[in-house]
């Protein structure tokens, strides 16, 4: 579906653009925020690279998924705005790591709770591991698509997602201590 | 971690984007008006510039003490000086249009 409609946005039909824009909003959105921490930040960010996309349209390789190649640009441009910015990002500290994660809690919560406590947590990541846990897990991407959206090695992939993943649970529990 | 996807919470996130597109590509068109106008005046403002500048001394013989000599090299110089702001004006601008 995505390749007619690049065939109608090269052939000057504009706007057939926004059928990109209203299906990879979302996503771009939430890879925008794991990377700058802010929502009026991510909307700016997720703007100008859907305009960017717009631009480069005509060049995008056919041979990568148009998402992939989108996401790419998204990230490249969160990245730039966060070092323009120089938006001081909680990153979390490693002072948890003697206590023990307890899944169990977070499976007994309401789904809105749910939600509501693993996006907290994100925000505490660093920038790396957040985004690098929502491009698994939320895309579904493989090692190897994450690698190319990211532009990173395999095994910095890896090592980021062992990382995430072991924080990420830290956080959680931590969260829970706090508000319980 | 599925439940982590967040909703653009900006209603008028689509309407923005299209909008900003559209401005673009209306400021392309413009900016490709500006460089047709500009390259004809810069060809036309040449070809003057070139047969003046070598017809002059021969027309007039002496101005305000100034021989036709001297005046031709005056010229000569103010017209290099304008023909190579110019130029670079227009490199520029071909240059902005590229990026858009």
């Amino acid at each position: 579906m995505d390749d007619i409609y690049i065939k109608k946005v090269c052939a000057g039909d504009t706007d057939s653009f926004r059928y990109f824009v209203r299906k990879y909003k979302d996503m771009a959105f939430s890879v925008a925020v794991s990377v700058v921490k802010d929502e009026f930040l991510a909307e700016e960010v997720v703007q100008e690279a859907f305009i960017n996309a717009f631009k480069k349209i005509k060049s995008f390789n056919q041979k990568s998924k148009f998402n992939t190649w989108l996401y790419r640009i998204v990230i490249n441009e969160a990245f730039k705005r966060l070092n323009k910015t120089k938006k001081e990002v909680v990153s979390f500290v490693e002072e948890y790591n003697q206590e023990v994660v307890d899944e169990s809690v977070l499976i007994s919560l309401q789904e809105e709770e749910q939600t509501y406590y693993i996006n907290e947590a994100l925000k505490k990541l660093s920038p790396n591991e957040s985004l690098i846990l929502r491009l698994f897990y939320l895309q579904d991407e493989s090692i190897k698509d994450v690698c190319e959206v990211t532009g990173w090695s395999e095994s910095k992939v890896k090592v980021t997602l062992f990382r995430a993943r072991k924080n990420m649970l830290l956080i959680l529990n931590h969260l829970f201590k706090i508000e319980p | 971690m599925r439940k982590s996807k967040l909703e653009m919470p900006f209603s008028d996130f689509e309407a923005n984007v299209m909008q900003k597109i559209e401005d673009e590509l209306s400021a392309k068109a413009s900016i490709l008006k500006d460089i047709q106008v500009a390259i004809i005046f810069f060809v036309l403002g040449t070809g003057l510039g070139t047969a003046a500048s070598l017809f002059l001394p021969q027309v007039l013989s002496t101005v305000v003490g100034v021989s036709a000599t001297g005046i031709g090299l005056i010229f000569q110089a103010i017209f290099v000086v304008i023909f190579l702001s110019q130029l670079e004006r227009l490199i520029s601008l071909l240059r902005k249009h590229r990026r858009i």
